[in-house]
Order: structure tokens, then C-alpha cells, then sequence
């Protein structure tokens, strides 16, 4: 089963479109369900122990267990208004779009997600390194740069693939989604979510 | 599949004998490509970035980071470590 997701997540990364059109949906949501939890996981709960870890002797920083319980939850919380984002744009523009085969498909945008979080917290746990060194920042932020495109492309794809939303319709619907991700990025700052898991 | 392609194939297999239940196999593979999630054909643009859409990413970051660092200089690189540096 392992080394099934595994397979899964490598053809994700290589040639997403054939794994999308698949008929197989339990394998699919099995896949994003994989995905969203091992995110939600390290975004809400492990980055900020291990930040409270590492900086408990250098700055006043409390750990506080309900505020990561929220996080996580918040996490899990954001997927699926995402994916109902996308359901309501189905909606708006009648488009045939199941939200089981809404929640297979964008949980697979979830790979770009899952290395920006660990890119983010490793940044954040050693930002020493990161000051005054141009190389590192460049690099960082070209990587940043690679993952906000990747994830864009799954956004792209999930729109005119899987919703078959194109041209001034696909505007219309951005916008849509847009103002709905930019409530959820906004209360997951107030939560204190580094990481918006869209 | 289409109708006719179906019909071809069929009147294909009607020559010879075809092996037991190979005609019920077809069929059933032919049903269930059909239930996969049908996928309009692609412009050259959405082949270029579906197709292969980290190598198309990669390729667009490259492209946009030297630019940024080119306009920016050494600031550039303290955007980003610089947001993330505070939580």
C-alpha cells in the first residue's frame, strides 16, 4: 500500500493530468486524504513544537497545545472549504462536478504544499543562516517562486480539467475563489497558520 | 468511443473466433474508459503546463527570480527569508 502512494505521489509530480483522469477514486482520495493529512500534520502541529523547541532558550516563546489543536484542525478546515470553493464555482456555472471527485483531485495540488511547509519551517528554524547570505536567500526564494507556479498550474489544471471552466469563465471563477481564499488566508493568519494549505 | 469506432471493432472480430469472453472483455474495457474523466483536447499552452507542470515551474521561477534579483540586487534575496524569519 506504501509503495502504491508512492508510485501515486511520483506520477503526481511527473505527469499529474494522467493520474487525475483516472477512474479509480478511492485510490485518489486515499492519495489526497495522505496528502492534506501529513500538510495539516506538520504545518499545525510539528513546526510550531519544533519552534518552541529550538527558540525556548532564546526568545520568550510559549507553547500553547489548544492554539496547535486549532491549528490543525484549521488546517483539515481549509481543504475543504477550498475544494467547496471549487464545488460552488461548479455550481455557479452548472458544471457536472461531483465534490468526492473535487476533494480526489485538488488533494494531489497538495505535494507543492507539502514542501513549501517544510521549506517555510526550516527557513524559520535556522533564519541565522539566512541572514546576510544572499545565496541562500536567492535560493529560497526561487524555490518559494517554483511551488507558488507548481501549485498554480495544479489550480489551473483543476479548473479546466476537472471543472471545464475556460476562458472568461475561468476569470469569473478565479475571482470567486480568490475572495474565498482570501478569507481563509486572512483568519488563518489570526489563527496563526504560517502556511495558508489551500 | 464512438459508435462507429465500436462498430469497427466489432465487425473486426467477427472474422475469426474470437477466445472465450474476449468480446465482453472489450466491451467492459471500453465502458469503463469511458466512465474516466474525459479530457478536452489541449492547446499547445495547457500542454506545455499540464503536461509536465514542475518542469514548467521551474522553468518560470528561474526565468522570474533573476529577473526580480537583477531589478531588486541583494534585497531581493531578503524578501522572502525576511517574511518567514518572523513568526
Amino acid at each position: 500500500m506504501v509503495m502504491n502512494l508512492m508510485k501515486d505521489i511520483w506520477k503526481v509530480i511527473n505527469s499529474p493530468l494522467v493520474v487525475i483522469s483516472e477512474n479509480n477514486y478511492k485510490r485518489k482520495l486515499l492519495l489526497s486524504a495522505v496528502l492534506v493529512l501529513t500538510a495539516s500534520v506538520l504545518n499545525g502541529i510539528i513546526a510550531p513544537i519544533l519552534y518552541y523547541l529550538t527558540f525556548k532558550n532564546e526568545f520568550i516563546v510559549k507553547m500553547d497545545l489548544l492554539n496547535i489543536f486549532v491549528m490543525f484542525i484549521f488546517c483539515i478546515i481549509t481543504f475543504l472549504t477550498a475544494c467547496g470553493a471549487f464545488k460552488l464555482t461548479a455550481l455557479v456555472f452548472r458544471k457536472e462536478v461531483s465534490f468526492n471527485q473535487i476533494l480526489a483531485t485538488w488533494g494531489c495540488s497538495y505535494i507543492p504544499t507539502l514542501i513549501c511547509v517544510v521549506l517555510v519551517s526550516i527557513t524559520e528554524l535556522s533564519f541565522y543562516y539566512f541572514i546576510n547570505n544572499t545565496m541562500l536567500g536567492v535560493l529560497t526564494s526561487t524555490l518559494l517562486i517554483m511551488l507558488l507556479m507548481w501549485k498554480a498550474i495544479f489550480y489551473f489544471i483543476e479548473l479546466n480539467i476537472v471543472l471545464k471552466i475556460n476562458g472568461t469563465e475561468a476569470v469569473m471563477a478565479t475571482m470567486i475563489i480568490g475572495f474565498i481564499y482570501l478569507i481563509i488566508i486572512f483568519v488563518g493568519f489570526r489563527v496563526g497558520v504560517k502556511v495558508p494549505l489551500l | 468511443m464512438e459508435d462507429n469506432q465500436i462498430k469497427n471493432l466489432l465487425s473486426s472480430l467477427e472474422g475469426s473466433i474470437p477466445p472465450d469472453r474476449l468480446k465482453e472483455k472489450m466491451f467492459y474495457e471500453i465502458l469503463q474508459s469511458d466512465r474516466n474523466l474525459k479530457i478536452l483536447p489541449l492547446t499547445t499552452i495547457q500542454r506545455v503546463f499540464f503536461e509536465r507542470p514542475l518542469r514548467a515551474a521551474c522553468f518560470l521561477a528561474v526565468i522570474l527570480s533573476g529577473t526580480l534579483w537583477a531589478f531588486l540586487g541583494n534585497g531581493y534575496a531578503n524578501i522572502f527569508s525576511g517574511l518567514v524569519g518572523v513568526r
